[in-house]
Formats: structure tokens, C-alpha cells, sequence
């Protein structure tokens, strides 16, 4: 365990893709800053991550949707004076509903969250980052943005956002020995809300589902090659190449096709339409 | 206080202990109804079918039909009951519809924990399985320890969601807590839980068994009767809204056999790399989509015989006086008792 060795801050990172990212940059031997929500029990997970893998973990528990806890946690880093040199804007909310039936007050939460968050946080540690390179900023965008699927109104403008702004950054970083990448992940078993409802799908779109422990060490590779756009899984990548392919009409009866039959277990235990829980990617 | 001494002791001695419980005809749930019953307790036992219930004879043991899906048949075979053991579930590693796993263990065990409400039990044990923390990394898992994969498998998600209930409804007020057994083995009902058995008794037979090619990964690995004793250890001595891993030693495959071989020597053992273990659920996921027959296994649920799942019992030994039988001594136990069980006519 070494404090002197530069950190990587992981956003969102309790649970699901953050958490999988976590102990994958555990095992490169990074060590930590895990920020997630209060009460998420990142405290368990630090001290894991610490037992197995030996490195330094810094927990700090944040609600992203709110600017003064991003400043808060920009300022409470420098205090410590970690030396931050890999930036991953995991933390974001998804959606399961269509445009009519979401809350403005869901989709403001998303918004802060999904663009505000990942702007601001990236602005903040900017400095940092160009202090400490070579060093990387991974933002987590979703397949989602390249195909415009009902129910993801809002979450997918959210990632296209994501999308634009990496690339767009990693052009004026590249001077700065900073690494600009983009991870476009596709439905994932992360927690049980999504876990179970990726379970309804249809047959294609149940392949294409991956476990976040298989997405997190090819997308921590890849990062680390700073490569600029990270689209893991060989389903999703064949989706990527017949979306270049395919004629507008024939993607629009593909893609509805694959929305149509997403919807909850017939009785679900659990109400996984649940306004607020922050679901990863 | 005089006046409460005799009362409590009144109760003490003349009345039994009503306790209701579910999957007695299932490995550890038919061990565990008969050890209550035993120490002269009133066992309400709920079963889906009386008439093959056979195995829980007993003056102490009173079968309810019914089913965890019926909430009414749980408060009729619930009542006057003052602790509950909630055993049972569908346990497989795969199934379709998946929706099985979620009716049976989900809404099973809410249904469970509503009526114990109902009827005010003093004290509710669910038992869950070290299924749900995923596989362990560098060091055992313990009970705080994350979950580092992902649920890709029904059994895992649904019973997690259960454990959520229960620990939902502790914090309300119900004094639930959650046992997690591991990988158990020893004399007892031959169910799908019960691997172990069926393995060691195709090598006495001589046939040949498939053994994940991997030597060196280790699993923890419970005797039957110290995971019956720790059941009735976390009704006695648990905490409300707390989980305990009820395990064994942590051992490898290699060693199971150096223990093995010493009473069954032979070579009927093949190593089956991984690959070939895919290939073979694939073949047999096919087969489910083209004939309906349920596979053994699939190509994702075989994952969990080839990574490392290593648990650490420090917790139940520590709060609940939990003992752990050395895996030699339980593993040649179990060999003897099957050769005397073969050996009757």
C-alpha cells in the first residue's frame, strides 16, 4: 500500500459497473478515491478492495446531483492532497419509462447527475489531471446514444451529451498528456432492478447483456491504451456495424422490436419503476 | 417477580416450543425437522404433498398441506407457532421461464414474513445461501463483503431479493435474521442440494464423474448436521437483521480427493477443462429450445465450479457458538455412512 502513488476517483462506484471499474483498477494496483451516495455501503467496499488487493482506498460519500457536494469533493481531495491522475465519471441515472410518465423531478435528478456532475467534476479536476500526467478521464456513455429508443428519452440525450463532450475534450487535452476515453457499454446485470429487468427482454437483446465484471477489465484496458471510444461486447459491436450499415427504416423495426418487449417479470417483487435509485449506466 | 418465575417456568417445562417450517422435504430442512423435533419440540411442518412427506414420521412432526404461494395455507400451519424456519426454495441453476425462482423465492418468502407478522412469531431464521455473494477474490468472503459480479444467475438475484425482505422487515420491527450455508455435503435426503452424495456415490460405484480441470480453486464446504446445529444456534443466540455464513473449511478440489481416495481409491475421476463443460450446456440449451428437456446446466451457470468461492465462518463462530466439523472427519463420515447404507440389503 502505497498513499504516495497517484489515485484514480471513481464516481457512483458502490455498486454495479462503478463497482466492477473499482476492483478492476484495484487489480491494475491503482489506488482509490470511490465516491457513491450515503448509506451505500462504500465503507464495506473500501475495506474489501483493501484486503484483496492491497492498495490505498479513500471513500467519500457524495450526492452528485448537487453542485456544492461536487466542489465539496473536489476540495476535500486537495485537502487530503491526493494526487489525482485518472478521472472515471461513472455515476449516472437511467430510465424505464416513457417521456409521459416520468417526474420533472426524476428528470432533473438524471440531468444533474448524468451532464452536470460529469461537466463539473471534469472541469474541477482538470488542474489536477495536468499535473499528474500521463492521465485519464474514462466517461461512461451507453450504446443508447447512437440508437434513439423509446424510453430512454432523456437518458440517451443524457450519453449523447457524454458522447459529444469526450470526444470534443480529447482533441484539446491531447497536448496536455491527457486521455480523453468514452465507454459505450450496453445493457448490463448490474443491480437488481436492472438485473431483473434485462430479463424481459427479447431474445436479441437478452445476448447482448453482459456482466459487469466481464465489461470492466477490457474497458480498463482499453482506457489504459487510450483508446477513444470503448464499445465492449462482440453483440454490441455487430449492432454498431449494421447501425453504419443498415438503411434508417429497417434500424426503426429493429430497434422497436427490441423496446417492445421490455417490461417488468409478471409480478415483480421489487416496484423497479421506482423513481430515484441512480442505476449505473 | 416470584409470580414470574412460576410463570416462566411453567411455560418453560409443560409447553413445547410450536415452530413452524418449510422445505422439510428438502436436504438440511428434513435434518433440521427432525433434530426439533426431537428435542421435544412441536414441529408444523408445511408440505406441498403429505402422502410423500415419508421421511418426517414423527410423534413432534405435524404436516400442513400447503405452499409457500399460498398465504393462507402459511397463517393456518403457522398458528400458535412462536419461531419460524424458512428453508424452503427453488433451487437450481437454471430454469425457464425464470419466473419460477422469482414466485417461489421472492413472493414465497414475503408471504412467509407477512404471516409471521400476522401471527406475532418471536423469532423467524430465513435461510438464504453463499450463492448470493458471488465468488471471493484474494481472501475468504465474509459477511460485509460486496458482491463483485453480477447477477446473471436467477437462483443469486432472487434469493438477494428475498434477504432484502427479510432485512426490510427486521427493520421494522420482526426479529428476522439470515443464515447462508455453503456448499453442503454429508448424509441426508439425496435432493438436487445434495451433489456431494450423488457424486461420491457414482465413484464407489465406479462409474466416472466429471471434476472441473482446476486443481488449485478453492470452496468452502459445510457438514449437513454443523449447518442443522447452526440453524438452531441462530434461532437461539442471532441478531435481528444480521446474516451469518454457516461453512465449513475452505478446500480445493485436489484435496477433496486426497481425502477422498484415501476409502475410494481409483482413477474414475476425469478432469473437464472448462471449454468442454461450455460446450456441453450449449448443446443442452439447444436441446432445451428444440424438446423442452431441462438442462443440468448451462454455459453461464457452470462458471461458478471453475472460480474460487472462499468464505469465512468468524462471525458464527464468534456470535453463535458456531463449530465446523474438519472436512476429513465430516468427508470420511459421509463415506462410511453411504458404504453401510449400501452395504444394508
Amino acid at each position: 500500500m502505497n498513499p504516495n502513488k497517484p489515485y484514480t476517483l471513481i464516481t457512483g462506484a458502490s455498486d454495479g459497473f462503478g463497482k466492477a471499474l473499482a476492483i478492476e483498477c484495484a487489480r491494475w494496483k491503482m489506488n482509490l478515491i470511490l465516491v457513491a451516495l450515503p448509506g451505500s455501503g462504500l465503507r464495506h467496499l473500501a475495506s474489501f478492495v483493501e484486503k484483496n488487493f492491497f492498495v490505498d482506498v479513500k471513500i467519500f460519500e457524495k450526492d452528485l446531483t448537487k453542485e456544492t457536494d461536487c466542489y465539496d469533493l473536489h476540495l476535500q481531495v486537495l485537502d487530503l492532497g491526493l494526487q489525482v491522475n485518472t478521472l472515471i465519471n461513472n455515476a449516472g441515472i437511467g430510465s424505464t419509462k416513457n417521456f409521459s410518465e416520468t417526474s420533472p423531478r426524476f428528470f432533473k435528478q438524471q440531468i444533474k447527475l448524468n451532464v452536470m456532475a460529469t461537466t463539473l467534476l471534469t472541469s474541477l479536476f482538470i488542474p489536477e489531471l495536468k499535473k499528474r500526467g500521463p492521465s485519464r478521464i474514462l466517461n461512461v456513455g451507453s450504446l443508447c446514444s447512437f440508437f434513439y429508443l423509446p424510453k430512454k428519452q432523456v437518458y440517451g440525450a443524457t450519453k449523447s451529451f457524454i458522447y459529444f463532450f469526450s470526444k470534443s475534450l480529447r482533441r484539446e487535452l491531447k497536448q496536455e498528456n491527457i486521455s480523453v476515453s468514452v465507454v459505450c457499454p450496453g445493457g448490463m446485470n448490474t443491480n437488481f432492478h436492472v438485473s431483473l429487468l434485462n430479463r424481459t427482454g427479447n431474445f436479441l437483446s437478452r445476448i447482448s447483456i453482459l456482466n459487469p465484471e466481464q465489461v470492466a477489465p477490457i474497458v480498463i484496458e482499453k482506457m489504459m491504451k487510450g483508446k477513444e471510444v470503448i464499445i465492449p461486447g462482440a453483440v454490441n459491436q455487430f449492432g454498431m456495424l449494421l447501425d453504419k450499415l443498415l438503411p434508417s427504416f429497417i434500424k426503426k423495426i429493429f430497434t422497436d422490436n427490441l423496446m417492445r418487449d421490455l417490461k417488468p417479470l409478471n409480478q415483480p417483487p421489487i416496484d423497479i419503476h421506482k423513481d430515484s435509485p441512480p442505476l449505473a449506466a | 417477580m416470584a409470580a414470574f418465575t412460576t410463570i416462566y417456568f411453567t411455560t418453560k417445562t409443560n409447553r413445547a416450543t410450536n415452530i413452524f417450517i418449510t422445505g422439510t422435504t428438502g436436504y438440511i430442512g428434513n435434518l433440521l425437522a427432525l433434530k426439533l423435533a426431537n428435542a421435544d419440540n412441536i414441529v408444523h411442518a408445511l408440505v406441498r404433498n403429505p402422502g410423500e412427506a415419508n421421511n418426517l414420521n414423527h410423534p413432534n412432526i405435524k404436516l400442513f398441506k400447503g405452499d409457500v404461494n399460498n398465504i393462507d395455507s402459511i397463517k393456518l400451519a403457522m398458528d400458535g407457532c412462536d419461531q419460524v424456519f424458512h428453508l424452503a426454495a427453488f433451487a437450481r441453476l437454471w430454469a425457464r421461464p425464470s419466473d419460477i425462482f422469482f414466485k417461489v423465492n421472492v413472493e414465497g418468502t414475503k408471504n412467509i414474513l407477512e404471516a409471521a407478522v400476522e401471527k406475532n412469531v418471536s423469532r423467524l431464521v430465513y435461510t438464504s445461501s453463499t450463492a448470493v455473494f458471488g465468488i471471493s477474490l484474494n481472501q475468504p468472503l465474509s459477511e460485509n463483503d460486496p458482491r463483485t459480479i453480477g447477477f446473471s444467475n436467477d437462483y443469486d438475484l432472487s434469493k438477494c431479493m428475498a434477504e432484502k425482505f427479510v432485512l426490510d422487515y427486521a427493520a421494522k420491527g420482526l426479529h428476522a435474521l439470515i443464515v447462508n450455508p455453503s456448499r453442503v455435503y454429508g448424509p441426508g435426503n439425496e435432493t438436487f442440494s445434495n451433489t456431494f452424495t450423488r457424486l461420491l456415490k457414482a465413484l464407489m460405484k465406479g462409474k466416472f464423474i466429471p471434476v472441473p480441470k482446476c486443481p488449485d480453486v478453492v470452496a468452502n464446504y459445510s457438514y449437513v448436521n454443523d449447518v442443522v446445529e447452526g440453524h438452531m444456534l441462530a434461532m437461539k443466540y442471532g441478531k435481528a437483521g444480521e446474516r451469518y455464513i454457516l461453512g465449513g473449511e475452505n478446500i480445493s478440489y485436489r484435496q477433496i480427493f486426497q481425502v477422498v481416495r484415501e476409502i475410494i481409491p481409483g482413477r474414475n475421476a476425469i478432469n473437464i477443462p472448462k471449454f468442454i463443460l461450455k460446450a456441453f450446456g450449449f448443446i443442452q440449451l439447444l436441446r432445451f429450445y428444440l424438446t423442452k428437456k431441462q438442462p443440468a446446466f448451462t454455459p453461464s451457470t457452470i462458471n461458478r465450479y471453475y472460480t474460487s468461492t472462499a468464505f469465512s465462518c468468524q462471525k458464527a463462530i464468534e456470535e453463535l457458538n458456531y463449530k465446523i466439523t474438519p472436512f476429513r472427519k465430516g468427508m470420511l463420515d459421509t463415506i462410511h455412512y453411504l458404504k453401510q447404507k449400501n452395504d444394508e440389503p
